[in-house]
């Protein structure tokens, strides 16, 4: 099983970015966490020594999401955490409404049209909207690569409210 | 660990951010909004207070002042709308997104902590006062320029004691049209041409003292003086040259000519200047600032067609200056020829971006042991045009050429083929041959080639059907439901080429009218409204022609101001709304006029 091991955060007002805003965290997931911590360049003794517990990210998540809508590519994965962390810690099943920039850019290349297979992937999408390449790999630069994605598509698809965001997506 | 990472490194790479120190620069980050603007969404109107200073992450801004001039463009990592919110006044400039944008807008109270910083400060000020020289057109406020820096060489003076014929000679010699007289130190008087006119109009002796024909006191300006004040004082007395004064010391003397030279890009002056060099880099030199001369043409409004009249001109001005210089290196001639371009630069429709097309007319006399000599001169000339930037033409319609240069005789047997038994070949050289113009050398040549052209081709039907059939098969680019079909792949993907499928289509459809009449003209437009008169309709296409000019010109003159080899490619994208429906209007009269051809020659029946 997987584990989230970073967690990385930027808030969207309307249609703006307040980069300061960004935050990353570590979480210790309490296993080993063996491959996947090279990957991103973590080792256990470091998540051992400044990794939040699951709960601690559990309520630094949803304290930031109090009034907000989840913003995420390929939410599927995000909310598929949340809801089995909440279910594992809680014993409860939640609903968590999303706003999904795949939807949004699979919508705005098209339905009904062929794409290659990695057309929708956050990197590819970002290349078509002419937004920059980020050298970083970690949770925040992929929350603000997210972000950003998101008002390019907003503009793309001439989204007005966060309403419509949700339906489309 | 810093969570701004990635924007934290993308300003300390850049000034003014690489003045302050990782934790300012961080510090400053955290402050920063981002924000995406779709192209062509105007980011900050001249005359608007800005609400933010932005800084470009990705993207282009572009820059246009209060009159619609083309300041300058923004690209990744460059700041803008400070300087308004440093110094509390509305924008100067409108920064309009060319393309989608990614941008960091930074508050108003950020900004003024910013320049709390001195390095900071400055930079931002100095950068103003860059912009500010930056903006004066090429040539700008040229009356500004003091007199001193009008000064090219030092006096030629002459004493009081000097005769008339001794001042003359002197004048002759320094090819000047004024000379300064002296006693001692002082300047006492001035010769000018206009004098010595009066002095061979009344007889006078050259031997006669040179202070009786003179003017005396001539009136003078001082080296701190300013051009507006030299033109101000030769209208005022209705004089010519003008002493240029340092105290009682006399510096040196401006004229009326160094009043228009100081003009730099006019396109008179640019004509000037190749006619007065003397070897090809100096040419090469002069010719590069044809690209600035028609920035600033499209910037005062010109049409297409006179700016490519320019431009042609200009060329012609080149190559003539090049047969010059040939024919000093290889000698005279041994018979008459006629040197004539073709294509483009023959109707006066020459853009940037051409390559050189032209041919030799020789004299019937001309023997083929003279062929070494012309063939010596169409080798120089070819090269030195490359040199200036014309590259050789890929069809080799060079009179480097054998094919192409010969005796007018032989061109006479060769139109006759071409008109009487029409090959693709022939239609194909049509294009580039019936587009002719003399440019150097004996006119009359290519005057008895064109009119037996012009009087053969009326009755060539066949050879007009077929060249009807040519000028169809070029593909305007609209397709389906109006939308521009656009290269799939390659260096100019998702652009179309505005010269092969919108301008070509229109100068192939009037040469056709013009050889269908027997018409003169060489101009597109020249041979539309010639063949108006014979009933052709063709409004529309001179608007559309002149339409798609502008805007291959508008393209070029923006791809040169961003330091860009110019071309004819254009991305339909980078067009406003306004202009992407005049140009698939423009293109929609052109696929009319080429079915109206079809109607008009059969060209349903042939082949």
């Amino acid at each position: 099983m997987d584990h989230v091991i970073s967690v990385g955060m930027v808030d969207v007002d309307g249609f703006r970015i307040p980069l300061g805003t960004a935050t990353n965290f570590l979480v210790d997931p309490g296993v080993g966490v063996g491959q996947s911590a090279i990957i991103h360049q973590l080792t256990d003794d470091e998540l051992l020594a400044k990794g939040a517990t699951p709960e601690e990210a559990l309520d630094r998540v949803f304290g930031r999401l109090a009034g907000r809508i989840l913003l995420a590519h390929h939410a599927a994965i995000e909310v598929g955490f949340l809801a089995a962390a909440v279910k594992r810690l809680y014993g409860i099943t939640i609903e968590i409404p999303v706003v999904d920039t795949l939807g949004l850019g699979h919508r705005a290349l098209g339905f009904g049209e062929d794409h290659p297979r990695d057309a929708l992937r956050l990197w590819k999408l970002r290349v078509r909207a002419g937004l920059p390449s980020y050298k970083g790999h970690d949770a925040v630069v992929d929350a603000l690569a997210c972000a950003e994605l998101y008002l390019a598509l907003a503009q793309e698809l001439d989204l007005t409210t966060l309403g419509q965001a949700i339906r489309l997506s | 660990m810093s969570e701004l990472a990635e924007i934290t490194q993308f300003l300390a790479a850049r000034e003014p951010w690489s003045l302050l120190s990782p934790g300012q620069i961080s510090a400053f980050a955290q402050r920063a909004v981002g924000q995406y603007v779709r192209r062509g969404t105007v980011v900050l109107a001249a005359g608007a207070a800005p609400t933010a200073m932005y800084v470009v992450r990705s993207g282009a801004i572009e820059i246009v002042d209060a009159d619609g001039n083309l300041v300058d463009h923004d690209e990744q990592g460059a700041c803008f709308g400070q300087s308004s919110i440093i110094e509390e006044r509305p924008s100067r400039f409108t920064f309009t997104a060319i393309e989608d944008s990614l941008l960091w807008g930074f508050s108003p109270e950020t900004v003024r902590e910013l320049v709390a910083t001195p390095e900071i400060r400055r930079y931002f000020t100095e950068a103003r006062l860059a912009d500010a020289t930056r903006h004066v057109p090429d040539g700008g406020p040229v009356l500004q320029v003091p007199v001193a820096d009008m000064v090219t060489r030092a006096p030629v003076t002459i004493t009081a004691d000097a005769t008339v014929g001794q001042a003359a000679a002197v004048m002759d010699e320094n090819r000047i049209s004024a000379i300064l007289v002296t006693e001692g130190d002082a300047l006492v008087g001035i010769l000018t041409d206009r004098d010595l006119r009066r002095v061979v109009a009344h007889d006078v002796s050259p031997s006669s003292p040179l202070v009786e024909a003179m003017s005396r006191d001539p009136f003078r300006i001082s080296h701190d003086a300013l051009a507006l004040d030299v033109l101000l004082s030769l209208v005022q007395h209705k004089i010519h040259h003008l002493p240029v004064m340092d105290g009682d010391a006399l510096v040196g003397m401006v004229t009326s000519g160094d009043l228009m030279r100081l003009e730099r890009s006019s396109p008179l002056y640019v004509v000037g200047d190749l006619a007065r060099q003397d070897d090809v880099a100096g040419l090469a030199r002069v010719m590069a600032r044809v690209p600035k001369l028609v920035g600033r043409l499209l910037r005062q409004d010109a049409t297409a067609e006179d700016i490519s009249r320019i431009v042609s001109r200009t060329t012609e001005a080149l190559w003539q200056r090049l047969l010059d210089m040939a024919q000093a290196e290889l000698g005279a001639p041994p018979v008459p020829y006629c040197w004539v371009a073709l294509g483009s630069l023959a109707r006066n429709e020459q853009a940037l971006a051409s390559d050189q097309d032209h041919a030799l007319i020789l004299a019937d006399d001309a023997l083929p042991e003279h062929d070494a000599y012309f063939s010596a001169m169409a080798e120089y000339v070819t090269a030195a045009l490359v040199e200036c930037g014309f590259p050789r033409c890929k069809g080799e319609a060079m009179a480097t050429n054998p094919q192409w240069r010969k005796p007018l005789a032989a061109w006479q047997r060769e139109f006759s083929t071409w008109l009487s038994a029409p090959t693709s070949e022939a239609v194909l050289n049509s294009s580039i041959f019936f587009d002719m113009r003399p440019i150097h050398g004996d006119h009359t040549l290519f005057t008895a080639l064109q009119q037996r052209v012009l009087r053969t081709a009326p009755q060539s039907s066949r050879f007009l059907g077929h060249l009807a059939k040519h000028a169809n098969d070029a593909e305007v680019p609209i397709g389906f439901l109006r939308g521009f079909v656009v290269e799939k792949k390659g260096e100019h993907r998702d652009r179309l080429d505005i010269k092969l499928g919108g301008i070509n289509p229109i100068v192939d459809v009037a040469r056709i009218y013009a050889l269908r009449w027997g018409l003169p003209q060489v101009s597109t437009r020249g041979r539309l409204l010639a063949a108006a008169e014979h009933g052709a309709e063709v409004g529309n296409l001179l608007d559309a022609h002149e339409f798609l000019g502008y805007t291959r010109l508008q393209h070029q003159g923006s791809q040169v101001a961003r330091g860009e080899a110019p071309h004819n490619y254009i991305d339909p994208e980078t067009l406003s709304e306004f202009d992407r429906r005049h140009l698939r209007d423009a293109f929609s009269i052109v696929a009319k006029a080429q079915s109206a051809l079809t109607v008009a020659f059969q060209t349903q029946f042939i082949s």
